[in-house]
């Protein structure tokens, strides 16, 4: 190198530098104020509504909401149903998931990605296309499987009817069981094959080694999952109300959305929403207590070679329970959904004079109720994932890295909308907004606030993980080089968490694309979301052009979870 | 210029206090290191000195400005430092080129493109990476990445540059290579740098002067041969390698030549040196501190009235040789060279070199058993 200039870099006078700290730190006080300011708007504002709309709203403070809600026999019925419906779930989901789990993690089955593949896909179908799908094929009556049966045994009436108990649960499950499914799988992963060859080293049978020693491991991250399906299974709005409300089988959130219709009871609504929201906190929280006692899952050190277990002859019984599964849970529905919408007339069946592309040319160029529900529906999720993401980076930074006193509290109004179920959080935001002057209620702005309250958890949790990966010292070598606080931000963090950004930004589009609850509970003439256009054409019959509108919906997902694939894969490559 | 001044300097986590009242004076031009065990303070003081921790008592002065001080602390953008990290905290998604010229794209006024390009090849160039600007860090080597992370910091020409264990992360060989190099770096730049380790070998081999710090107090503030041959302490002499501390008694105390007539435990008597402010009193229990390459030993001849020792165990390392002499209660370590001769169980005799040991308040503690680091 050249003879050192001396740079006066350093020699600036102090009153300068002492500026320029000043208004670093105050860029770091903002970001902490809009973030707060934030959480306040879209967490506290309706959930403060909600607690007193329960309490007797402005006028006075009664239990009167409460006492009226326990003494109504109907509220019993719905929560036993609720109950029924959650536990069934869960019960399915752990007999079909834990095996699933353990076939792909622990043994040789053929066409492992696949089954990751549908496992997903199970968990991409919003609720609602899987109930409407299965009015398709179990509909007392007329639904496909129903004929089918009648057709080849000539018997008066198909066994079927997905109106009932077991019918909704069954459709439940299989939106939720792909938690058990990855959670499971992700534990067994995180146990060495050590302590299972240290067993069989020791005389154990294979069996006696699952039952004795891996599954034991791995219950701390079963119980978690189950308890995940249980609060997922209690708030699934779109499968309750399809499958349960044609036959006044109520639950805890279709009850509530029912007494929303006219006359509106809000006294009732919102204490039976405090009622769900306890019993979804209360189930977190014993999650997060499981989770907390899992320390020995831990101690499996560096998670080495797994031991694949020959399933020798069992192996194609094993494909085939597990494909039998998912052609309930996704050929069945999907299917038939594709099938629909390429029919002139559902009650036809499949003939070539009944194939044709109308449905999509109609929902997409015809009908203007479509047209302009696909188009907010876009706008809206698109708003939500943006601002999502980029408040969940703002959160998870000020987690991470300013760590101001307090950054707890920022951290814990930020997890409250994942104990509150979509409906009730609209019910909340309908109160919230409704008395304010500014025009909110009743526009786009509405919907977009729910969306971003119901998924800042995802956006905190997907820009977390990112963080997560990211040494401070990255950051601190961009601020030494002279950048500063914005600038390090700006060319170094964020491009750095780019592939969790994207991520999050996908995941919450698409969860707010099939999103039902929210959106039904807070539409009105001209903001219709796809979900809402679905489900008011299911009612009225057309369901060709439901399952066009479905297919859309679907194939979106499906594209922009390929793409996003795709783009956090190639980004960063870290070392 | 590159002066830094450290005054009073203090940090606590929580009741923990980390750095306490810590003064340094750092010249321009010089390398200093600041040397200690993990856990002394000396990254939380280097990282005060780059402005990413306030002090919660003390400043930090550069060339006459307060950068650092309870109520304001300067931004690290605002220094015109440099720094290299311990795992480099290269941005893996910036090419070597652009790693390199961030800095140089921070200054006001701006720099001229082609000026900017001439200085990041000229700094690849000193740092042996020219044409490396077009590949990314991860499908650099460690030692490549170490040299990046280098160049990155060299580049805005700094007047100080602060190493936080820069070469923990490299294999033996390179680490011997990169500590030449940043030496003749330092010395042709001049400029001051500020060198934390947990390695005294390092720290002796590059440094002006070295900073031993023990859990959050300066011991000692001095020039390598002086820290390693009149240590402040104890703790300072131990850890700055291998010694033998031998419980002794003093007979009689010379102010003048500040030398200590001692009788060591095991019956000889030698004139030592006191450590530095250590003034003992004639009958006072002490430690004589001596360093192993200062004994030699020699065969026992049936005449002699030197004590006899007996070699209780000889560890062969290559390109020397290691003996523990058993001599009543107390074990010495011997370096001798790699050619000698000895089993368990000779009998030998030893001379201590008494200028080459100290003189110390008696240890009570149990640090005075070294001999760990030697398995």
């Amino acid at each position: 190198m050249n003879a050192v200039m001396i740079d006066d870099q350093t020699s600036k006078p102090p009153a300068e530098r002492r500026a320029r700290h000043r208004r670093g730190s105050v860029s770091a006080k903002l970001v902490l104020g809009a973030a707060a300011a934030a959480l306040v708007v879209l967490v506290v504002y309706p959930l403060f509504w909600l607690v007193l709309g329960s309490l007797g709203g402005t006028d006075k403070f009664t239990f009167s909401n409460y006492l009226r809600v326990v003494s109504d026999p109907g509220l019993y019925d719905a929560l036993i149903n609720t109950l029924l419906i959650a536990t069934g779930a869960c019960v399915i989901s752990l007999v079909t998931g834990v095996p699933i789990a353990w076939l792909i993690s622990r043994t040789n089955i053929p066409g492992k990605g696949l089954l990751r593949m549908l496992t997903s896909v199970s968990f991409m179908i919003p609720g609602f296309l899987s109930a409407l799908a299965y009015v398709m094929l179990m509909a007392p009556n007329n639904g496909w499987l129903n004929r089918l049966v009648v057709s080849v045994t000539g018997a008066e009436k198909g066994p079927f009817n997905i109106y009932s108990l077991p019918g909704i649960t069954m459709v439940t499950s299989f939106g939720v069981m792909a938690y058990v499914v990855m959670l499971t799988s992700a534990a067994l992963d995180s146990v060495d094959s050590g302590v299972e060859q240290s067993a069989r080293i020791l005389g154990a049978s294979r069996w006696k080694i699952l039952m004795g020693i891996t599954l034991p491991l791995v219950t701390p991250a079963l119980l978690a999952s189950a308890l995940l399906v249980f609060v997922q299974s209690l708030a699934l709005f779109g499968s309750h109300a399809i499958l349960g409300l044609p036959v006044q089988i109520y639950t805890l959130p279709t009850r509530i959305y029912s007494l929303f219709a006219f006359p509106p009871d809000y006294g009732a609504a919102t204490a039976l929403s405090m009622m769900l929201v306890l019993l979804t906190v209360g189930c977190l929280y014993l999650q997060r207590w499981v989770l907390a006692r899992r320390s020995y899952i831990t101690t499996g050190g560096k998670a080495g070679v797994h031991e694949t277990h020959d399933l020798g002859r069992l192996k194609w019984p094993a494909v085939i329970g597990c494909h039998a599964f998912f052609a309930l849970a996704v050929y069945f529905p999907v299917g038939v959904l594709l099938l629909t919408s390429l029919m002139t007339a559902q009650g036809s069946g499949l003939t070539l004079d009944n194939f044709t592309f109308d449905n999509y040319f109609a929902v997409l160029f015809e009908s203007s109720l479509t047209r302009r529900a696909a188009i907010n529906s876009l706008i809206v999720a698109g708003s939500a994932a943006t601002l999502g993401v980029l408040l969940g980076a703002l959160i998870a930074y000020i987690n991470f890295r300013l760590k101001p006193r307090g950054a707890k509290v920022l951290d814990y109004l930020a997890t409250i909308p994942l104990g509150l179920p979509g409906i009730v959080l609209a019910v909340g935001l309908v109160l919230a907004w409704i008395r304010l002057p500014v025009a909110v209620y009743g526009t786009l702005a509405i919907l977009l606030i729910a969306y971003l309250t119901r998924y800042i958890p995802l956006g905190v949790r997907s820009a977390d993980s990112a963080l997560r990966q990211i040494d401070p010292s990255l950051e601190e070598a961009g601020r030494i080089s002279g950048g500063s606080w914005l600038r390090s931000m700006a060319e170094i963090t964020l491009p750095l968490m780019k592939g969790g950004l994207v991520a999050g930004w996908s995941l919450i589009f698409v969860q707010a694309i099939g999103e039902l609850a929210v959106a039904i509970m807070l539409f009105t003439v001209g903001t219709e979301t796809i979900a809402v256009a679905i489900y008011q054409r299911s009612e009225e019959g057309h369901f060709e052009e439901v399952a066009a509108l479905s297919m859309l919906v679907l194939i979106a997902t499906a594209l922009i979870l390929g793409l996003t694939r795709r783009l956090t894969r190639a980004s960063v490559t870290r070392f | 210029m590159g002066t830094i001044e450290i005054k009073g300097l203090s940090k606590n986590y929580g009741d923990l206090r980390v750095v306490d009242a810590l003064g340094l004076s750092i010249a321009d031009g010089q390398f200093v290191t600041l040397l200690g065990p993990s856990g002394c303070g000396k990254t939380t003081t280097l990282r005060m000195i780059a402005g990413f921790i306030t002090p919660d008592e003390g400043t930090i002065t550069v060339d006459g400005a307060v950068l650092s001080s309870p109520d304001h602390v300067v931004s690290p953008e605002n220094r015109g430092m440099g720094m290299v990290f311990q795992n480099y905290a290269l941005w893996p998604h910036k090419s070597v080129f652009q790693n390199v010229v961030y800095g140089l794209r921070m200054q006001r006024p701006k720099l001229r493109r082609e000026d900017m390009r001439d200085r990041v090849a000229a700094i690849l160039d000193t740092v042996g990476l020219a044409g490396y600007g077009d590949r990314f860090p991860g499908q650099l080597s460690g030692g490549q990445q170490q040299r990046v992370a280098l160049a990155r910091s060299l580049v805005t020409e700094p007047s100080i540059l602060l190493l936080d264990e820069p070469l923990s992360n490299l294999d033996a060989k390179l680490r011997d290579k990169m500590r030449d190099e940043l030496q003749e770096i330092q010395r042709r730049t001049n400029i001051t740098f500020v060198y934390v380790t947990h390695d005294q070998t390092e720290a002796m081999s590059m440094s002006d002067r070295i900073a031993v710090l023990r859990a959050g107090v300066l011991e000692q503030y001095a020039p390598p041969r002086q820290v390693y041959f009149r240590p402040a302490s104890v703790a300072v002499a131990d850890f700055m390698g291998l010694i033998n501390l031998i419980p002794a008694r003093v007979e009689s105390y010379d102010r003048p030549t500040a030398t200590a007539e001692v009788e060591l435990d095991f019956g000889a008597r030698l004139g030592v040196p006191a450590a530095d402010g250590f003034e003992p009193a004639a009958g006072e229990q002490v430690t004589v501190a001596v360093r192993p390459e200062s004994i030699t030993i020699r065969p026992a001849s049936a005449v002699d009235e030197d004590p006899f020792a007996e070699v209780s165990r000889v560890m062969m390392l290559g390109h020397l040789c290691y003996c523990v002499l058993r001599i009543g209660e107390v074990e010495l370590r011997v370096q001798t060279d790699n050619h000698v001769d000895l089993d368990r169980g000779d009998r030998v005799c030893f001379d201590i070199d008494p200028r080459r040991a100290s003189v110390f308040p008696a240890s009570t503690t149990s640090e005075s058993a070294p001999a760990k680091e030697l398995v």
